[in-house]
């Protein structure tokens, strides 16, 4: 439809969910006393039952473990789309196989600046540790497997920014990223059916839960998910941007 | 004055800039300037999260509105220039 | 019918941005500007969801360093959030490579122009 229709039927359509969500809000509670009943028990009762102070951590991969479940899922499914869709034909294939196989294709570098390689080199090591400690600590304070996982899937990238392409390939392979993908999912939902082997619900908390709330080494079940969260993600990520890179890593190759 | 509010001044201001920043990010029409947009975007939403007292949420959306969406809206620029350049070369040697 | 703004400003912002990135959707000449506007909308859920668990003087729902039974705000729309962000971001890659993928058989990126293009 022209653009004058679709510009009428928006604004129209708008206006009257406007006005009906304005009118809606004089019932709500305002905001800062609207909390649910729900979250008022479960922040009395995390921290004894679960020994982690990270309540958030504990929601994700505890109390409702199970939604986490079905958002990797989504997270796996897109990433399996995405390489699906990024598929090259055959005769591309071909042409990229014997650039690649070039007697003369000394590695070159991915950028020609210095203070980008220098920069970059310096923040890898810097990101590993950063990542690897918001993914161990997820239990304790903010962090966990999603955030460790995403600060994690940067590193590859900035080895690509501070080397050149097949360093990027060398640490990040592909049959190696796949790999990781599905394992972390398999670990997520083998976790989950050792509540059921040992004769409880599915996703049940049933590992030793460490000494007390503040130990890094507590709550059992949340502890492994959050870990096996971390590999998912952190694979899952990285596998998109190579699927996205392969481009540019071409192009670099042929110049 | 009235009473104290439930909201601070700092999160009323982290709230207009998250409205300040859509609009920003809708009215560049230019996907390379959009990709600069988001970043800037996503900056202020995990500044926003973490004015309001959400600092898991924050972290998460600081790698990936800063660093994963701008790349990646970037690569796929890169990529479909890329196949128009490939697509021409090949209609000029039939 | 008094509606209170200061009262109810996450609510309003959120319906703003929900109204920003749908005029953007709505009124897009480029594919990838599209999909961005997408992520727009999806993020005024996250604003909206930010104001429901706001708590008057709560504090972060951790309690590694404060008593456990100091008032704090709510930690599941947070759990929610925090699943979200990701997800949409591997959803929004998947849009994008299907947009490259229209590019590539119909040779546009205007979604006005690929309803008249045969691939």
């Amino acid at each position: 439809m022209s653009l004058r229709k679709r510009f009428a039927l928006f604004f129209f359509s708008m206006g009257v969910l406007g006005a009906l969500y304005v009118g809606s809000l004089v019932d709500l509670p305002p905001i800062g006393h609207g909390i649910g009943a729900y979250a008022e028990m479960l922040l009395e009762i995390a921290v004894p039952e679960t020994h982690a102070t990270d309540v958030v951590a504990a929601v994700t991969f505890g109390y409702r473990a199970i939604d986490t479940f079905i958002e990797e899922l989504i997270l796996f499914a897109a990433v399996v789309g995405v390489s699906v869709i990024m598929r090259r034909h055959s005769d591309e294939r071909d042409a990229t196989e014997r650039e690649l196989e070039h007697p003369l294709m000394i590695h070159p570098a991915s950028s020609e600046s210095d203070a980008v390689r220098a920069l970059t080199a310096a923040l890898a090591g810097i990101s590993l540790t950063v990542g690897l400690y918001t993914a161990a600590h997820g239990q304790v304070s903010p962090g966990g497997g999603f955030q460790g996982g995403i600060v994690l899937a940067s590193v590859p990238l900035l080895v690509y920014l501070a080397a050149s392409p097949e360093r990027y390939l060398r640490i990040a392979p592909i049959p190696l990223l796949e790999y990781a993908k599905a394992l972390g999912l398999l670990a997520f939902l083998g976790i989950g059916f050792a509540g059921a082997l040992f004769g409880q619900a599915f996703f049940d908390n049933v590992f030793p839960l460490g000494p007390r709330p503040s130990s890094v080494v507590s709550s059992g079940m949340i502890l492994l998910l959050s870990l096996a969260t971390t590999v998912e993600v952190s694979a899952g990520f990285v596998y998109l941007l190579t699927s996205f890179v392969e481009e540019a890593l071409r192009q670099r190759l042929t110049k | 004055m009235k009473d104290p509010l439930a909201i601070s001044a700092l999160q009323i201001g982290s709230l207009f800039l998250v409205a300040f920043g859509a609009a920003g990010v809708v009215s560049s029409r230019n996907p390379t300037n959009q990709a600069i947009a988001m970043s800037f975007y996503g900056l202020v939403l995990a500044l926003m999260f973490f004015v309001f007292q959400a600092p898991d949420v924050s972290l998460s959306q600081l790698v990936v509105g800063a660093l994963a969406m701008p790349l990646m809206i970037l690569l796929t620029l890169g990529k479909a220039a890329a196949r128009d350049l490939e697509k021409a070369r090949r209609r000029k040697q039939p | 019918m008094m509606l209170e703004i200061h009262a109810h400003l996450p609510h309003l912002v959120a319906a703003f941005v929900f109204g920003c990135g749908l005029y953007g959707v709505v009124t897009s000449r480029h594919l990838v500007h599209l999909v961005v506007c997408l992520g727009v909308v999806q993020s005024s859920t996250y604003v909206i969801l930010v104001g429901i668990g706001h708590r008057q003087g709560g504090t972060a729902p951790v309690f590694i360093d404060i008593p456990p039974s100091t008032p704090a705000v709510d930690p599941i729309v947070q759990a929610l959030m925090l699943t979200d962000i990701v997800v949409q971001a591997t959803v929004m890659a998947l849009l994008l490579a299907l947009a490259l993928q229209v590019h590539t058989r119909a040779g546009t990126m205007n979604p006005d122009e690929i309803c008249r293009l045969r691939g």
